[in-house]
């Protein structure tokens, strides 16, 4: 009856079938919804992952400080924000779905507004008021069988802006377009019928040309596949190529030199389980991999052995003469994605898992002449030795000016300060060449992505980031000079609302 | 598939199925009512395969019966009449766009409808152990596609 070779079905799939029935029982669904109560009583910053009831009306925030001209325009950023239905409550930070929260900011006034994105799954689940599908790191009992990937599609990771629309993104499957005036969802972004529902990444990255790199991974049926975009500035799906890589690691972003596209290939590998998060599996036996990629030609690959590590975030990437140097936000483990965000969600004091750290990654790159003839002989270069430097400071979603292609830029990002049980964000840092400066925010905010502004100079700018205080129940904005954080934000702007925390977000004048 | 032929139609006249029903055995006597929802675009054909055994199941050959039924709407039924009692699986395809095939995209993942009996795995073709039923008089089962 399947006229084509049979599928062999999405990676985020996977984990329902090897959920059987027989595991739930009436039971289940209590002790799931009685723990969780359980660990809300126990700490305050649990509703930072109890997500939201429904869509939030516009509302205007109240404004201190000064707000520049510079960052007039509208900040919008998305993250899990249904965590529960009926009683059950998701397992992971990752299966919550998507809302994208819009920041209106002019003349000094800021405006808040948050609509849930209208995918396939939140429709079917909305109407029935209860869970139907199975999710990354939640099996839900009586799921229903997917057709495919996008069946699961929560599109909860990131928001950029593309042609006039934004597309809120997922990884494992397409981008829903989104209305960027009333954050309606205007439907599944589609490149053609060839590429519908493939794995898209939540972070593409600017190709420079008015369109975008991106990939996505594919690890079923024993698959190892990485593949490789370039998204034309006409919409289209230009170039593709399907990697194969030695390990089926968890991938979330990839950073860009001037003329390469670099990918870490962790420790943490998918194998089986019950759960997609379950199935991947911490092998530090296998080491990690950077692979290197040429722009111009994808077929082009460096690779260089690396110890055991895992990552999900880049900073800045730059060339000189063959020497490449990478900034990563490396874990020495991969327990944040395994055990950690598990753990946020139950409320409950975390075990400490490991945190990343802001390390350089430095290695000399292959001759064009040698992975040309890669290409052409069955032998593999021996990898480069890199090195890497670690800063000492704790560091996510690193952030940075990305006009200076050449040149190591000031990088900003937040981490926990060691006193942080909860071992959520409360510091802003920013990493240079010479020295660091950090902002404490103070014992009950938790703050999130820094996303840096440019200003009319390369070189200045502002970091405009999101915060959670759960001991008063507002969430804010705070706004820094990027040249010197350390003296605290210059503007500020808050609202007697809880948004649940998000994971990435973008600025648009 | 596409030339489906339901064994449920009949051609003979009434008095023959009457006497048929008074004086011989029942041999094929049996009806299989399908139920067949969540279907999710109201538009194109669904084509229903009857199956008997797994050889016949897994290549997709001599089906017992099949039909094809224009969508209307979110549910559609299809009965299959004038089976022996025994082991069966059904297949189901919700070809949107009547173009004959099941569409698929790059990795060969489809992004047309389809279901099976038993609405055994989760993703991708049942096995016929997970599709397999059997008839043993008049039945009716539900698929819900995906």
């Amino acid at each position: 009856m399947f006229s084509r070779r049979q599928f062999i079905g999405s990676s985020l799939a996977i984990m329902a079938s090897s959920v059987t029935a027989s595991i739930w029982d009436l039971a289940a669904d209590s002790v799931l919804s009685l723990d969780h109560e359980n660990y809300l009583a126990q700490q305050k910053w649990a509703m930072a992952f109890e997500g939201a009831m429904g869509d939030f009306l516009p509302l205007q925030m109240a404004t201190s400080g000064h707000w520049p001209r510079d960052v007039n325009g509208f900040l919008y950023r998305n993250g899990p924000s249904k965590m529960h239905r009926a009683g059950i409550f998701y397992q992971h930070w990752f299966d919550g779905d998507g809302m994208v929260q819009k920041f209106d900011i002019a003349h000094g006034k800021v405006s808040h507004m948050g609509k849930f994105i209208q995918t396939k799954k939140f429709k079917a689940e909305e109407k029935v008021g209860r869970f139907r599908y199975s999710t990354a790191g939640t099996a839900i009992p009586d799921a229903l069988p997917i057709r495919n990937n996008d069946d699961l599609n929560v599109a909860n990771t990131s928001v950029i802006p593309w042609r006039g629309e934004l597309l809120a993104l997922w990884e494992a499957g397409s981008p829903y377009r989104i209305d960027p005036n009333s954050l309606a969802t205007l439907g599944v972004k589609s490149f053609g019928d060839k590429f519908k529902q493939l794995p898209f990444s939540a972070h593409p990255l600017p190709d420079g040309q008015g369109g975008m790199w991106n990939f996505g991974s594919w690890y079923i049926g024993g698959d190892n596949s990485l593949l490789m975009y370039q998204v034309s500035k006409e919409d289209e799906i230009s170039r593709i190529e399907v990697i194969t890589l030695p390990q089926a690691s968890y991938m979330h972003g990839f950073a860009q030199s001037r003329n390469k596209l670099i990918f870490y290939v962790s420790s943490c590998v998918y194998e089986e389980g019950q759960t997609y998060i379950d199935a991947f599996k911490w092998r530090p036996e296998l080491g990690a991999k950077l692979l290197i990629i040429d722009k111009a030609n994808f077929k082009l690959q460096q690779w260089v052995d690396l110890p055991a590590g895992f990552a999900f975030h880049f900073g800045q990437a730059v060339e000189k003469g063959n020497q490449l140097k990478v900034q990563i936000s490396l874990y020495q483990d991969a327990g944040i994605l395994l055990d950690g965000m598990t753990q946020l969600l139950t409320g409950k004091v975390r075990e400490p898992s490991s945190r990343a750290e802001l390390v350089t990654i430095s290695v000399a790159l292959e001759s064009h002449e040698n992975l040309i003839e890669q290409l052409t002989k069955p032998l593999v270069l021996p990898s480069k030795i890199a090195k890497l430097t670690g800063s000492k400071i704790e560091m996510e979603f690193p952030q940075f000016d990305t006009r200076s292609e050449d040149v190591m830029s000031p990088v900003f990002g937040v981490g926990a300060s060691k006193n942080n049980a909860s071992g959520l964000c409360d510091t802003l840092h920013c990493v240079k060449i010479r020295g660091s400066q950090s902002y404490y925010f103070g014992g009950n905010k938790i703050v999130e992505e820094p996303l840096y502004i440019p200003a009319k100079e390369v070189g200045q700018g502002y970091l405009l980031m999101t915060w959670l205080d759960y001991e008063n129940k507002h969430s804010g904005l705070s706004l820094f000079d990027a040249a010197d954080i350390a003296k605290g934000p210059i503007a500020e702007a808050k609202m007697a609302r809880v948004l649940p925390l998000g994971f990435h977000g973008c600025f648009i004048e | 598939m596409k030339n489906a032929i339901n064994k449920s139609m009949l051609t003979t006249s009434c008095i023959a199925v009457i006497g048929s029903l008074l004086f011989f055995p029942l041999a094929n006597a049996d009806t299989l009512t399908v139920n067949l929802d969540n279907i999710q675009a109201h538009l194109g054909s669904l084509m229903v395969a009857l199956y008997q055994g797994e050889e016949s199941y897994s290549a997709n050959r001599n089906m017992v019966a099949s039909s094809k039924k224009t969508v209307t709407s979110e549910s559609h039924s299809v009965v299959f009449t004038d089976l022996a009692p025994g082991e069966y699986a059904i297949k189901v395809m919700h070809d949107e766009n009547d173009n004959g095939t099941l569409d698929t995209n790059f990795l060969g993942i489809p992004s047309e409808g389809y279901g099976f009996s038993n609405n055994g795995s989760s993703l991708g073709p049942a096995s016929y152990d997970d599709a397999k039923f059997t008839i043993n008089g008049d039945a009716q089962l539900t698929i819900h596609l995906r």
